[in-house]
């Protein structure tokens, strides 16, 4: 049967990595397994049933990752009238040999023969895991704690039944432990009063999911109260030593309390342990608790006045959250409400996450765009949210890694506001760092065409690093002035929102820094009906070619071109004060015009004199022939001049 | 034809521009509307305006008159409600005088008031194009001065309503009155014109009509001698009249004395008119030939007939000739008043501009997002920072918490400090600090530059204009100096100097304070680790339970206080969002939407409809009011209960302190007066930051003034150059089809002038 197990589990992963050809493989050797077997075999109907249905099982993306998850400990399967978390599938387990503390260690078999489930003298010797013993003390009277273990009786092989990564798994060890030779000081849990083992295999199956085993590093009592029981785990902070002991005494809880870090002499003078957690058992009429200490010394229950020395409570709540999803991409947002539990899989290391709460039923575009109810940020691998309402969360984490929410409610996934999304990157690169508004180059920054089809609810978010900003214009074609937008926000730091109502027509999007630098950037536009975005060249034309002069105390420049073919071509003029790459609006600039002339003939004319801080701009079809450009300023004087030409075919 | 005894008034002369294309970048400009949505009302104007801007004397028909109104009502109707009234520079020269003079002005009622005067002068000319042979010519020509007549007394209450607006000097009451009194006397000349064609009427009567001709030239000639605009042959025409008409009915009244056989008050009548003729002979200068035929030929006839009287009455009647004074007095008879056209009521022909939203409302809704955001700053934003710092002060001041925290805990750092610490580091600790000054120091730059730049335009200016007074000479160029002219300009260039140098010396206050805390910073942003090494141990000693109880009490308010400053955090971000996602706009489109017709009807200085609405829109913000308030009252009596608790905590607490823990004391005093003085030092650079802000936004301002008056300066110094360089000419004709255009678009040598032909090289 054990076999049986390992080709179900098979099947599962099979299935989670697409593999449908393997996994219908693997049910055949299973089907095949069973057949081999008796007809009165226990259970055997209902295991053949469910894997003849099982390989065409199409599981959700959150099911295969709560597979792949973690290799060595699969889900329990439930087969229906029992699960995988039974005696009848328990194979031969040789674990190979666990990392160990540099200790003279025997590390051998037991025969378990003791199931004694009274633990009220288990205590914790050298290992240091207080916080599992304490869990273990404090979950003794409210939970069967060896209902986590099978078999009942001597075995070499055991299932231990743990809660993280998502759900309850099964984690496989054999009988051995590690004994301290020629010494009474234990490196398992152990029970003064009997000599029961059992706990210490739940322990050993615990130490092997952590990842350091016996060189174990730490935890803390929620977390492994969750582990062993599934309570939900929360911790709070106690803030310079207050409590509110009314509302611990009401809740329907395990509790524990965990110490600050103490010098050994404060440490002693108060008859506390630093950075140890105690078992809260009982809440004194005084305002006082008592504590129990997971060590076995003489005086194991303290009774504290003054928790100031305290930095957690540990609750873990006799509750449920049967809703769960499991995720990868942080960042991820999702529509919850009520209480939410986050957890990050083991194994972890330096994780450390957060978790920003929006008063929003819609996915977040920007962090600015709803009131944020709360955040929260985190070193620790599990975190209790508790929500007033239908909320968007978006989490966080340093780490890449597998997460899973579970709630009380369903959880989706969240969604936009409007309908259509659609997202493009970009960057400001050493053509398109156009800096911001009142500089001349403001024109360069990447320009977008967006057509509206139908009048339109449209978000559009830009991300970026630095200080950004969008700008609307009616139009749809390349801007070359700066006209009053349709929104004018300040440059925002790291991302700018713009939300608008558009009526149907055609408009133009630039994206600008408000320094010149370079960097990348991200748009997303979300609306309420489809509208289409192109992105407008960067460049005058095809064939693009930039003439400099300076005017040296005179008002007028000629600039003589020859076209052999026909042409259309467009002038971009720029008055430049020496030595500037770009021009301030602050600066002085003289008014320019440009006309242009064939054979002496005048082809397009401009009498008024425009100073725009963006330059001049002339655009012309034109024949083959020999041709003049004429630019002017309003009044002699120095600088220089750049005509910019762009044209769909080649300018000698 | 007009080659007669009247006289017409000529048209202006519309400087030509794209009206549409005008428009169309105002809305662009100002609107949040895309101007081709309106391509078509655009076009539409830009026709108008064109034909508008051909009209030609003489060459006038009612189609023109037609034209005229509809325009009148597009610019009253849709341009005045829709667009802010300086939104166009309009361009006008004006006929009256030899001189051309082009007046300009962004104004609407500008416009307006130029179109009408073309009406009036229209009018005037259609007038004189009726048959004075045949009652009914005349009848219609007696219409048209009064239509005429209207149209003057119409620009003259205007001007009267727009009072604070300076419209150029030939819309004065003067030039207007006087035109208006002549279009008048032409009238009553008209009527009494046909009175000598029927012969039923009587002397009496004519006599009376004549002498209401003359009362109207009369006027004429009293306003017209006030105003720069009516041109001497004018004033002698009308002062010719107004004796003319005051000889004749003086003349009319010796033929009723003749009648009545009164032989002597018939010669005083003739010696009357004989000396009235002869005034006017006095002003004949310049005077149309046909005036003063008419006026010969009535000398003639008065003349001989006072010969004839006066012996006769000398041989045969000898009647006493009665003095002037005791002649009996007649009165002028009126028949005439100025007409004021139904025309001007007409109903547009079409809707322009449906869709455009007033600006008014865009006007309006910024004006009210800017009150807005004020309001959020000052009625939240920096009660808050004071409270939340008066609050932080109070504890500080009372050494809380650091002395509870060296007492009840020898180690570790205590929350407060912890949470101090997060708090600076969130907010950027030290960089925030540096970056701000350093952010601050460039915007100082900044305005520095562009006062340097405002101040680098009158240099500009004064240096041109120093050049060209020597060249042409300091009799010759006679325009005001630079110090003179850019004077205000000057004055507000000095005071930004000196906002500049007080910031600056607030800047450096800033700067010192931050030095003070620096280290004690140092230590915060250092983390845990630093902390742990700058805030001693002290010694444990366990605690009476009395002296914990009020420790703890004492913590819970402390902790309160905490609480009420991330709640007001948390407040003032949602309230943020709150103030952003309730724009104004769209409750004063809906209001639009609802009554366009009372929008566009506004007064533009009388938005106070809106008012209604931003009161309202502000109703939104009296929960988060109340909220501020109670916040308020909830920190006082907070402090209250700190002060009470301390009090009792330093009676119960009477063990001296060793110096483990006074040492520890100390050092976390230190550390909560540098928070303290961090925030502070924060809210001040970020005063300062808000002072540039501003400045470099009313700075821009005062920057586009000087780049206006320095365009202003040169073209001023080219129409004066030109005119110094010019010989002075024999006074022009006045024809229109001469007139050249404005002179301030004719470029100078140099340049090329793209109306000339073409010379290169």
């Amino acid at each position: 049967m054990n076999q049986f197990l390992n080709y179900i589990d098979e099947t599962f992963i099979n299935l989670s990595i697409d593999n449908n050809q393997q996994a219908k493989n693997n049910c055949l050797k299973a089907i095949k397994l069973l057949n081999g077997l008796v007809k009165d075999t226990k259970y055997l109907k209902c295991l053949s049933e469910f894997t003849l249905k099982l390989y065409k099982l199409k599981l959700s993306t959150s099911e295969k990752l709560a597979w792949l998850s973690s290799k060595n400990y699969h889900p329990i399967v439930d087969f229906g009238e029992v699960t995988s978390h039974n005696e009848i599938f328990i194979g031969s387990v040789n674990d190979e040999m666990m990392p160990m503390p540099d200790l003279p260690i025997d590390y051998k078999p037991i025969n378990i023969d003791s199931w004694d489930t009274d633990l009220k003298d288990i205590y914790q010797d050298i290992l240091p895991n207080c916080s599992f013993v304490s869990s273990f003390l404090a979950l003794n009277d409210k939970f069967r704690l060896i209902d986590l273990i099978t078999p009942h009786h001597p075995s070499s092989s055991f299932f231990v039944k743990l809660n993280f990564n998502g759900g309850e798994r099964i984690v496989k060890i054999d009988n051995k432990l590690p004994i301290i030779k020629d010494s009474m000081r234990n490196l398992i849990i152990k029970s003064l009063s009997s000599d029961i083992y059992w706990p210490a295999l739940i322990e050993k199956a615990y130490l092997k999911v952590m990842g350091n085993s016996y060189k174990f590093e730490g935890s803390n009592m929620a977390n492994d109260t969750y582990m062993l029981s599934g309570y939900i785990p929360e911790i709070i902070q106690i803030k310079n030593g207050l409590l509110d002991l009314p509302y611990l005494k009401s809740v329907d809880a395990v509790l524990g309390i965990g110490t600050r870090k103490l010098s050994s002499q404060l440490a002693s003078q108060l008859n506390l342990i630093s950075e140890h957690d105690y078992v809260i058992e009982k809440f004194n009429d005084d305002g006082s608790i008592d504590i129990k200490n997971p060590w076995s010394i003489d005086n194991r229950t303290n009774t504290i006045h003054d928790f100031t020395h305290f930095r957690f409570i540990y609750i873990n709540w006799k509750k449920t959250l049967p809703f769960k999803t499991h995720f990868i991409n942080t960042s991820t947002q999702f529509k919850v409400k009520g209480w939410i539990l986050l957890e990050k899989h083991l194994p972890v290391e330096n994780n450390w996450m957060s978790i920003t709460i929006y008063d929003s039923k819609f996915k977040v575009l920007t962090e600015n765009e709803y009131k944020k109810i709360n955040y929260i940020d985190t070193n620790n691998r599990l975190q209790l949210i508790k929500l007033p309402k239908t909320c968007t969360i978006k989490i966080n984490s340093n780490q890449n890694g597998i997460f899973t929410l579970s709630s009380g409610y369903e959880i989706e996934k969240s969604k936009y506001e409007y309908r259509h999304t659609s997202e493009l990157s970009g960057e400001w690169n050493s053509q398109t760092n156009g800096g911001n508004w009142s500089m001349s180059t403001y024109i360069d920054n990447p320009q977008y065409k967006m057509e509206v089809k139908e009048p339109t609810n449209l978000k559009i978010a830009l991300h970026s690093k630095g200080l950004v900003n969008l700008h609307l214009f009616h139009g749809g074609g390349k801007i070359e002035t700066f006209t009053k937008p349709i929104i004018n926000e300040n440059y925002n730091q790291d991302y700018q929102l713009g939300t608008f109502q558009l009526s149907k027509g055609s408009y133009t999007l630039v994206v600008s820094r408000y320094d010149k630098s370079i960097e990348s950037f991200r748009l997303i536009f979300n609306s309420s009906s489809e509208i289409n975005i192109f992105k407008h060249s960067n460049y005058l034309g095809l064939f693009n070619k930039t003439v400099e002069f300076d005017w040296d105390n005179k008002n007028r420049y000629k600039y003589v071109f020859t076209l052999t073919d026909p042409t259309s071509i467009k002038f971009r003029i720029n008055y430049f004060n020496l030595n500037n790459s770009f021009e301030i609006h602050s600066n002085y600039r003289p008014g320019l015009r440009a006309s242009l002339f064939k054979d002496k003939q005048p082809i397009l004319i401009n009498k008024e004199f425009n100073d725009s801080l963006f330059g001049i701009f002339l655009t012309c079809d034109l024949s083959p022939g020999a041709y003049i450009l004429l630019v002017e300023r309003f009044e002699i004087g120095y600088g220089s001049c750049k005509i910019f030409i762009g044209s769909n075919k080649k300018i000698k | 034809m007009i080659e007669n005894n009247l006289l017409y008034i000529p048209l202006k002369q519309a400087s030509p521009i794209n009206l549409g294309e005008k428009l169309g970048q105002v809305i662009d400009d100002k609107y949040f509307q895309p101007s081709n949505l309106f391509s078509k009302d655009l076009i539409d104007l830009t026709n108008i305006r064109n034909e508008i801007a051909k009209l030609k004397n003489i060459e006038i028909s009612n189609k023109e008159i037609d034209l005229l109104y509809n325009y009148l009502t597009i610019l009253s109707d849709f341009l005045e409600k829709k667009f802010p009234d300086d939104a166009i520079e309009f361009g006008w020269s004006d006929l009256l005088t030899h001189q051309l003079s082009t007046h300009k002005l962004r104004s609407f009622k500008f416009e307006k008031l130029n179109n009408i005067f073309q009406l009036g002068a229209i009018y005037s000319q259609l007038a004189l194009k009726e048959s004075r042979h045949t009652d009914e010519g005349l009848k219609k020509s007696c219409n048209l001065f009064q239509l005429s007549s209207g149209c003057f007394q119409y620009i003259s209450n205007l001007v009267d309503k727009y009072n604070t607006i300076h419209f150029s000097s030939d819309f004065r009451n003067e030039t207007v009155l006087s035109l208006m009194n002549l279009m008048l006397a032409q009238a009553q000349e008209t009527i009494w014109q046909k009175a000598l064609n029927n012969t039923t009427i009587k002397d009496s009567v004519i006599a009376r009509l004549s002498l209401s001709v003359s009362e109207y030239y009369s006027k004429t000639v009293e306003f017209g001698k006030l105003s720069d605009f009516i041109k001497l042959e004018w004033l002698n025409h009308m002062d010719v009249k107004k004796f003319h008409f005051l000889a004749a009915s003086h003349f009319r009244l010796s033929n009723v004395a003749l009648d009545s056989a009164e032989y002597g008050v018939q010669v005083a009548h003739l010696r009357l008119a004989s000396k009235f003729v002869d005034l006017a002979f006095k002003h004949k200068k310049y005077v149309s030939q046909f005036v003063i035929e008419d006026l010969n030929g009535l000398s003639e006839v008065v003349k001989t007939k006072l010969r004839t009287a006066e012996k006769d009455n000398d041989l045969i009647y000898l009647k006493i000739v009665p003095n002037e004074v005791d002649l009996k007095k007649i009165e002028g008879a009126s028949m005439v008043k100025p007409i004021y056209s139904d025309k001007f009521n007409n109903e547009p022909s079409k809707e322009y501009f449906k869709e455009l939203i007033p600006y008014v409302i865009v006007n309006v809704a910024q004006a009210m997002r800017e009150r807005q955001d004020d309001f959020i700053n000052s009625r939240f934003h920096e009660p808050i920072i004071s409270l939340n710092n008066m609050l932080n002060q109070f504890v500080t001041e009372r050494g809380l918490p650091a002395s509870i925290d060296s007492i009840q805990q020898p180690e570790n750092i205590p929350e407060s400090i912890i949470n101090h610490s997060k708090e600076i580091l969130n907010l950027g600790g030290i960089e925030l600090i540096e970056k701000i000054i350093l952010e601050n120091q460039n915007l100082s730059i900044e305005c520095n530059n562009l006062v340097e730049e405002c101040n680098k335009r009158i240099q500009l200016d004064s240096n041109e204009d120093d050049m060209l007074r020597k060249r042409q000479g300091t009799a010759r160029w006679n325009r005001p100096s630079t110090a003179e002219a850019a004077k205000e300009l000057i004055f507000k260039i000095e005071k930004m100097y000196e906002y500049l140098d007080q910031a600056k010396s607030g800047d450096s206050i800033i700067n010192q304070k931050f030095y003070n805390i620096k280290s004690a910073l140092e230590v915060y942003v250092g983390g845990q680790k630093s902390l742990n090494s700058y805030i001693p141990n002290s010694t444990y000693s366990s605690l009476d339970p009395e002296v914990l109880k009020k420790i703890n009490y004492l913590r819970d308010l402390l902790s309160q206080i905490t609480t009420l400053e991330e709640e007001r955090k948390t407040f003032l971000n949602s309230l943020e969002i709150k103030s952003r996602d309730n724009n104004i706009l769209p409750k004063l489109i809906e209001k639009y939407k609802a009554n366009p017709k009372e929008i566009n009807d506004l007064d533009a200085n009388n938005i106070s409809i809106f008012e209604e609405i931003y009161v309202n829109h502000l109703k939104s913000f009296n929960i988060d009011i109340d909220y501020l308030n109670k916040s308020k009252e909830t920190q006082i009596e907070l402090e209250n209960n700190i002060n009470l608790a301390n009090n009792e905590f330093i009676k119960s607490y009477q063990a001296t302190k060793d110096s483990t823990t006074i040492e520890r004391e100390n050092s976390l005093q230190t550390l909560e007066i540098a928070y303290n003085q961090y925030l502070e030092i924060i809210s001040n650079l970020n005063e300062g930051s808000k002072f540039y802000h501003d400045f470099l936004t009313k700075g821009n301002n005062v920057l586009k003034d000087c780049e206006d008056y320095l365009y202003k300066r040169r073209l001023e110094s080219r129409d004066l150059e030109i005119s110094l360089n010019t010989p002075p000419t024999p006074s022009q004709s006045n024809e229109a089809g001469k007139i050249v255009s404005p002179k301030s678009s004719k470029p100078i040598g140099g340049v090329w002038n793209p109306d000339a032909g073409i010379k290169f090289g």
